[in-house]
């Protein structure tokens, strides 16, 4: 798609521009249709709950002041989704740098803090080993995805969990299409390596 | 096709991104290596891990935060701008501002009325102790000397130097440091003494001084040469004293050069003048010297003898003469100064007939 026709398809433009003119309940609307996705990208980044909800707070009070500056190049959506990933990218880099100083152990219980995942798809109604099953396999899935470098991690969230599609991440991570492709190829490998560790067998 | 240029297009593969012509060849691949099928099963397991990853729930409360959170670190924008003309958050600055305001312009109010505060009289009478505890060494005389000469001083009887004798009692205080002129001129000191009793060449030689340096009179009351000390101090000298701590100020402020030039380019002339009335004498005289013109510096009243000294300039001085003459016996201890043009310093010592 080019950018030109994702301008002019951009659904958000009126709510963004009356966002320009101060209108918080326009904002509001924005907030309560991208947080969902805005959490999820945040959480598989960084996989953990509580941080998770601070960079999504910190991307949209961000990305509210910084609307007036917003000029409508990418989507708005994709403008929001690069704020929240860097903004990850920021506190991984910080947790980083706090886990070396604390020596903070990196094999401790990944994905603690899903206690709290509610499960979205309970129209089969599994029986609880199942969901405890499947549970745990994310758990694990998470906590590989949690091992990855920050710019495989980005990728992988971006384009296997989230599926954006390779245009979108070009614009998000501002890195060239071959670039996305080629981490993307050494991150799903990685991931599976590790899966395959973790559970024995994939 | 290789296994190795297969595990490269893996992920192309399986997300279909490859030209027609590639997919042919990796199927047929496909068909006869269980290594890569193998390889291909996994990747695609591994993504599907990935993709079914629960979407999760954001916290219910996310929202209002958010909103809650746009509103009080956007509002405080207003506010803080609010906050900052507001009186009171910008007191510190402005009362620095004002200090410093205040402090600069208490300063040059001070500079600029200095010399009409000369005329102070109160002794001083804790100084002199003070002074007395530092020492002249000989290195600062020698230098001193040395200074001393580009100077004329026409008008005084100034006493040799080397005639004086280095007398542990010729104190300094830290200001002479800066002002080299001031050590000449304490030099003639011991003659200046018998200035206390009244006697006349004393008077003349102190007379001289406030032409040169004024600093000087300074070193005389701090002398303890000063034949009864206390009593000097505290009835005679100290008007004399302060007056010149006055004068020293300014002058030590400003560099020992200038204080040169300005010795130099000064001439003094000494009167006496012999009266019936000192008091009415000394209004008189006031009186003359503001009608040709006169800056009056100070007086002084030392043993029933007022003394006077002014600023004139020379064309005037024929004037102050002649109506001097109208007011007593003038006697006029000076040499020729009908070349010289330009201020000079004038005592007049009014004396009781």
């Amino acid at each position: 798609m080019k950018r030109e026709e994702r301008l002019a398809t951009d659904e958000d433009a009126e709510a963004v521009s009356l966002c320009k003119e101060g209108n918080v309940d326009a904002f509001e609307s924005l907030v309560g249709k991208y947080q969902k996705k805005m959490f999820n990208i945040a959480y598989r980044m960084i996989g953990n709950y509580a941080d998770a909800c601070e960079i999504v707070q910190d991307t949209f009070v961000s990305a509210y002041k910084g609307v007036k500056n917003f000029e409508g190049k990418a989507r708005f959506s994709t403008w929001l989704y690069t704020i929240v990933v860097n903004l990850s990218r920021n506190r991984l880099n910080q947790l980083k740098i706090q886990r070396s100083r604390e020596a903070f152990s990196i094999d401790d219980p990944v994905g603690a803090d899903d206690a709290e995942v509610k499960r979205e798809t309970a129209s089969d109604e599994p029986s609880i080993l199942e969901r405890l099953e499947k549970k745990d396999v994310q758990q694990k899935v998470q906590g590989c995805i949690d091992t990855l470098d920050n710019e495989f991690k980005e990728v992988l969230v971006l384009r296997d969990i989230q599926g954006f599609s390779y245009d979108e991440i070009t614009d998000m991570l501002k890195i060239p299409e071959g670039t996305v492709k080629s981490r993307l190829f050494r991150a799903r490998e990685a991931l599976k390596d590790c899966l395959k560790k973790v559970m024995g067998k994939l | 096709m290789k296994c190795n240029d297969f595990q490269q297009k893996l992920s192309d593969y399986i997300e279909g991104i490859i030209s027609s012509e590639e997919q042919a060849l990796i199927e047929a691949h496909l068909k006869s290596c269980s290594t890569c099928n193998e390889s291909l099963a996994n990747m695609k397991r591994t993504m599907s891990y990935a993709r079914d990853l629960d979407n999760i729930e954001p916290p219910a409360w996310l929202r209002e935060k958010v909103m809650s959170r746009i509103k009080t670190e956007t509002e405080p924008k207003k506010g803080f701008l609010q906050k900052l003309f507001y009186p009171l958050h910008i007191k510190l600055p402005i009362e620095a501002v004002a200090v410093v305001f205040i402090a600069v312009t208490a300063l040059y109010i001070f500079k600029t009325i200095q010399p009409e505060v000369k005329i102070a009289k109160t002794p001083s009478e804790v100084k002199p102790q003070i002074l007395l505890q530092k020492k002249e060494t000989p290195q600062e005389n020698a230098k001193s000397d040395e200074i001393v000469i580009p100077s004329p001083a026409p008008a005084i009887p100034m006493p040799p130097e080397k005639a004086l004798p280095p007398s542990p009692s010729a104190t300094r205080g830290p200001l002479e440091k800066v002002n080299p002129l001031s050590r000449s001129f304490e030099k003639a000191i011991p003659s200046f003494l018998p200035l206390g009793k009244g006697s006349e060449a004393g008077f003349e030689a102190k007379q001289t001084i406030p032409s040169e340096k004024p600093a000087v009179k300074n070193r005389m009351e701090e002398s303890p040469q000063v034949p009864t000390p206390s009593q000097k101090q505290n009835e005679v000298i100290p008007s004399t004293g302060t007056l010149d701590k006055d004068e020293l100020k300014t002058e030590a402020s400003s560099s020992s050069g200038e204080a040169i030039v300005s010795a130099k380019r000064r001439k003094s002339v000494t009167m006496s003048l012999r009266v019936k009335d000192v008091e009415t004498a000394r209004k008189e005289i006031e009186e003359i010297l503001i009608n040709l013109d006169g800056k009056i510096i100070g007086t002084q009243f030392i043993e029933n003898n007022e003394m006077l000294v002014a600023e004139i300039d020379s064309q005037n001085l024929e004037g102050l003469f002649a109506n001097l003459k109208r007011v007593g016996h003038v006697t006029k201890k000076e040499a020729d100064l009908r070349e010289f043009d330009g201020k000079i310093d004038l005592t007049i010592k009014i004396l009781r007939q």
